[in-house]
């Protein structure tokens, strides 16, 4: 079935490749593949996950090392169910996307990258041998590339574009290295293998974390690495940046769980590095996305705080590994696996949301927004749920994976490592809140309140192809928030292979969180009747006595939609108060004398990584080389003198 | 028999505390003020009035403005079957704790939509005060439950604030204690982070982001920030005095949300609220308070 899914999607990306001549034909095929593609695969993932039997298939290649075999476990099938269930409703949204895109209908390259980047996806999560997953790594990060500029008359793609796609070869780079030293020490590029050879020492290599965190983190945008997701993602197309977000960075912390997988058991350092490194992602990432007035920039941040989040689930995890404590790292990984399911469904839901928005106001800045819910009301009621389930509140699926973690780390302050659980903790709960402020933020000015723009009075809903998926995933949300059951299972049979247990059966340890689990469903589900129960005493109680006036405006009759509050204004008793971390630019021509005419006020927030470390340093080092260069003299005396000065060097450190 | 002894005295607490409560702290400031002050069960008798009112909505709102009366009352009432508010709580698991922060940040998510929803910069003010001020005071909620939760072995509020003789000092309850005053002050907007009694748009917080409901969505709202008020005032009383001799358990409840509701009043009489940028200096302390005392459990 396997098999038969990539096949599908693979003569899919050829059919409407061939096809591209006639939209409406390549469009029809497209979707066609895909449909069948996923669906195939998706039965494949379903029968993995009943039976837990690890169908696979194998076959020679003629590289070196390579065999071109794929098969699923628990942690595959898991990612299997993710990567497909975006892709395929992301797609389905993306057909009618394109064709309401002035460029992107021209475009004849985008149906069959999105279905090589699909099957490129699927190979990533279920390949057994290294060259072969390194293949489709490169295969997705390149689909991917040519997704992220495919609108390349705007120079803010390009840009992104090649920022992008320096940062993936770099990971890619690291992730050669990292398989060369494990296949050098197993002498098989098979995972299996691998793992059967690798001595229990091999986690201690800090080497390997180091790799791992360039190659993996850097894919999954943990920070410091996250540099590439605020460009990329507000570059491509709404439903490809809801693939990037849901799936592609996804795979970075598949790769992390496969290779924990692999090395059996890891040391504290791992623990140490992932939980720091969540928690500055987390952190940072929504503070970083409380200064973006852009909706995707501002989305593309929240991947680096829930990528924050799942990675302090994957520390906690390693910690119970190195500890010897199953349960804490059965509810750490746990937690990281779900949480990957549930940002995939709720950022992919919010992606494609901020297309529909982006397509009817000509841009993505909120301010530019407001009134939406009753402009557009099927694509504002369903981003409402996207926002309440990043919020992390319930009765919604974020709430679930998140109360795991904080569970793993009220866990691990049992097991000794206080500091790591005590950062853990707070680091969540500060992450809670302010993604909280953020996205009633984004959602308040965005949909609420009066229009604030022409563009955005004149606002409707796209048609049912495009909102379709968006009430998909919105469902699968509610779903898992009230019952959380069935994913929870998934996500610990998943968690099982990775701590090499059995997956089969319950850790008895682990029991009582899923009893937990399910109860905070229950009262999920008891929240929402409760209101029910609550507005139908109120509709008794008003007995149709309701009258409409204006908004009370504290005595001002003439309010105009610009005096609504705004987005800057809204952030700025945070923004202020974590100043530091954020230095935001403000560019203010302030009203001057008697008249004023005209007066502007601007900020921005730059990433501190990139515009404020990588840009200035690159730039400097550029500088440097220059000054050299003009300092070089062409004369054939120089060069000798330093070859033979080499010489002496390499002559005085041998001896 | 004994279950159904249990709802009822639920029920009773759900209903009268929220307003006795707020009624106690109103006669404390009048008192202290030398004035008469309004009978105890006034708030009892606000709430009642506006139930029987028609409601008056604003031509630029949509359902998300009737959604956050009931789904914040329902969230809160929701909290409180996790709260020990009858000797025992209605339900009780590991990690209900966690759950009842985010009930809270539910209501808080839904007041704040709502609010939003008017299109009024006042309540969009109100509004970013509240979730920036929450938001700071979310971790130092969390942190100090987190220590207790080291003590009693399990992150359940029936078990973290029940009497115990586990591990660890009374400079950490103290500590616990302090950091849970604050984030009580602050979270329901009292003196000195809100001033409820303010009538000035500009400087509310709470009140500002519900200028513009009415009627019985007002008297959700009002039932709905006492009985808020009431759950996190009875983890304080468990924490301090976790069972009087004579009293009973519920009886010792009442009489220390009593004494609470009178330390409030006496707090709100002695001092002025903070200026708003003063606000989260104060929040960071009750962080820094709860994670010294998460750190002093732990050694």
């Amino acid at each position: 079935m396997l098999i038969a899914s990539i096949s599908i999607l693979l003569v899919g990306a050829l059919v409407s490749a061939l096809t591209a001549q006639y939209p409406k034909i390549a469009a029809a095929m497209s979707l066609l593949f895909l449909v069948m593609g996923c669906l195939t695969g998706l039965v494949a993932a379903v029968g993995s996950a009943a039976f837990s039997g690890s169908s696979g298939i194998t076959a020679g290649w003629s590289l070196p090392w390579a065999r071109l075999s794929v098969s699923l476990d628990g942690l595959s099938t898991f990612f299997l169910f993710t990567v497909l269930i975006v892709s395929l409703l992301s797609g389905i949204y993306g057909e009618a996307y394109i064709r309401r895109s002035e460029g992107l209908s021209k475009s004849k390259s985008v149906r069959p990258l999105f279905l090589i980047l699909t099957a490129s996806l699927v190979v990533v999560v279920c390949a057994q041998n290294a060259i072969l997953f390194l293949f489709a790594w490169e295969l997705m990060a390149l689909s991917s590339f040519f997704l992220v500029i495919i609108e390349d008359e705007h120079p803010e793609a390009r840009r992104a574009g090649l920022l992008y796609f320096i940062c993936t070869h770099t990971a890619t780079l690291a992730l050669f290295v990292l398989f060369a030293i494990l296949g050098r020490a197993a002498g098989t590029l098979d995972f299996e293998g691998i793992r059967a050879v690798m001595p229990p020492s091999a986690g201690q290599s800090t080497l390997l974390l180091l790799l791992a965190l360039v190659g993996f983190g850097m894919k999954a945008g943990i920070a410091p690495f996250h540099i590439w997701l605020q460009e990329a993602h507000p570059a491509s197309p709404s439903h490809v940046s809801a693939v990037m977000s849901g799936a592609v960075i996804k795979v970075g912390i598949y790769g992390f769980l496969r290779l924990i997988w692999i090395l059996h058991s890891v040391s504290d350092v791992w623990a140490i590095v992932l939980v720091l490194a969540g928690a500055v992602s987390g952190v940072g990432g929504v503070l970083f996305a409380l200064a973006q007035h852009d909706l995707k920039r501002l989305l593309a941040y929240h991947s680096v705080e829930n990528i924050g989040i799942i990675t302090l689930g994957l520390g906690l995890g390693c910690l119970g590994l190195s500890h010897h404590r199953p349960e804490l790292a059965l509810l750490g990984f746990a937690g990281a696996i779900l949480h990957t399911l549930n940002h995939a469904l709720f950022k992919s839901l919010l992606f494609l949301g901020s297309g529909a928005f982006h397509q009817a106001l000509g841009t993505r800045e909120i301010e530019a927004g407001g009134g939406l819910l009753r402009l557009m009301p099927w694509t504002s009621a369903l981003s409402l749920i996207g926002a309440a389930a990043i919020s992390g509140i319930p009765p919604f699926n974020g709430f679930v994976s998140e109360w795991l973690v904080y569970m793993a780390s009220s866990s691990a302050v049992t097991a000794g490592e206080a500091r790591l659980a005590a950062v853990s903790i707070g680091g969540l709960a500060l992450i809670g809140g302010l993604a909280l402020a953020c996205f009633t933020k984004a959602y308040g000015v965005l949909c609420l309140g009066i229009p604030r723009t022409e563009a955005a009075k004149s606002a409707k809903d796209p048609g049912l192809v495009m909102t379709f998926p968006m009430a998909a995933l919105a469902a699968l949300c509610v779903f898992i928030g009230v019952w959380p059951g069935p994913a929870l299972s998934l996500a610990q049979q998943a968690a099982a292979t990775v701590c090499g247990m059995s997956p089969g059966s319950v850790h008895p340890a682990l029991a009582g969180f899923l009893d937990g689990a399910r109860l905070i469903g229950l009262i999920g589900a008891c929240v929402i009747v409760i209101g029910g129960l609550l507005a139908f005493a109120r509709f008794l109680l008003l007995d149709r006595r309701i009258a409409l006036g204006p908004t009370w405006g504290c005595g001002f009759t003439a309010p105009t939609a610009r005096m609504q509050y705004t987005a800057s204004s809204y952030a700025q008793p945070l923004t202020r108060a974590f100043a530091p971390v954020l230095a935001i630019r403000a560019h203010f021509h302030a009203p001057a004398g008697y008249w004023p005419t005209e007066s502007r006020f601007s900020s921005h927030a730059d990433d501190r990584v990139l515009d404020g470390l990588l840009i200035p340093a690159g730039s400097a080092t550029v500088g440097l080389l220059a000054w050299i260069k003009r300092r070089q003299r062409s004369r054939l005396q120089y060069y000798l003198l330093a070859v033979a000065l080499f010489l002496l060097v390499l002559l005085a450190w041998k001896l | 028999m004994e279950t159904l002894k249990l709802v009822a005295s639920y029920l009773v607490m759900l209903v009268f505390a929220p307003p006795v409560m707020l009624g106690i702290i109103t006669k404390t400031k009048a008192v202290v003020a030398g004035r008469k002050g309004p009978p105890v069960l006034q708030p009892l008798y606000d709430t009642l009035k506006l139930l029987r009112k028609g409601a008056v909505y604003s031509t630029t709102t949509t359902w998300m403005f009737r959604l956050g009366p009931v789904v914040s009352l329902a969230a809160v009432l929701a909290a409180s079957s996790l709260v020990p508010l009858s000797g025992t709580p209605l339900i009780s698991f590991n990690g209900d704790a966690i759950l009842f922060v985010y009930l809270l940040a539910l209501g808080r998510f839904v007041t704040v939509t709502a609010a939003l929803d008017t299109g009024s910069s006042f309540e969009g003010m109100g509004a970013s005060r509240e979730v920036a001020f929450s938001s700071l005071a979310e971790p130092a909620l969390i942190l100090a439950f987190a220590s207790l939760a080291y003590r009693s072995g399990e992150l359940s509020l029936a078990r973290m604030f029940a009497p115990h003789g586990g591990p660890g000092s009374a400079a950490s309850a103290v500590l616990a204690l302090g950091s849970l005053f604050v984030v009580l002050l602050a979270e329901n907007s009292r003196i000195p982070v809100d001033d409820p009694n303010t009538h000035l748009e500009l400087t509310m917080i709470h009140e500002v982001m519900v200028l513009d409901h009415g009627g019985p969505d007002l008297a959700f709202i009002l039932h709905g920030a006492g009985l808020k008020l009431v759950l996190m005032a009875s983890l304080l009383v468990w924490l301090v005095l976790p069972e009087m001799p004579v009293a009973g358990r519920v009886g010792s409840l009442v009489l220390g949300l009593a004494a609470t509701a009178v330390v409030i009043g006496l707090v709100e009489s002695s001092m002025a609220r903070l200026r708003l940028i003063r606000v989260p200096q104060l929040l960071v302390a009750a962080i820094c308070a709860a994670t010294f005392g998460l750190i002093l459990t732990l050694r």
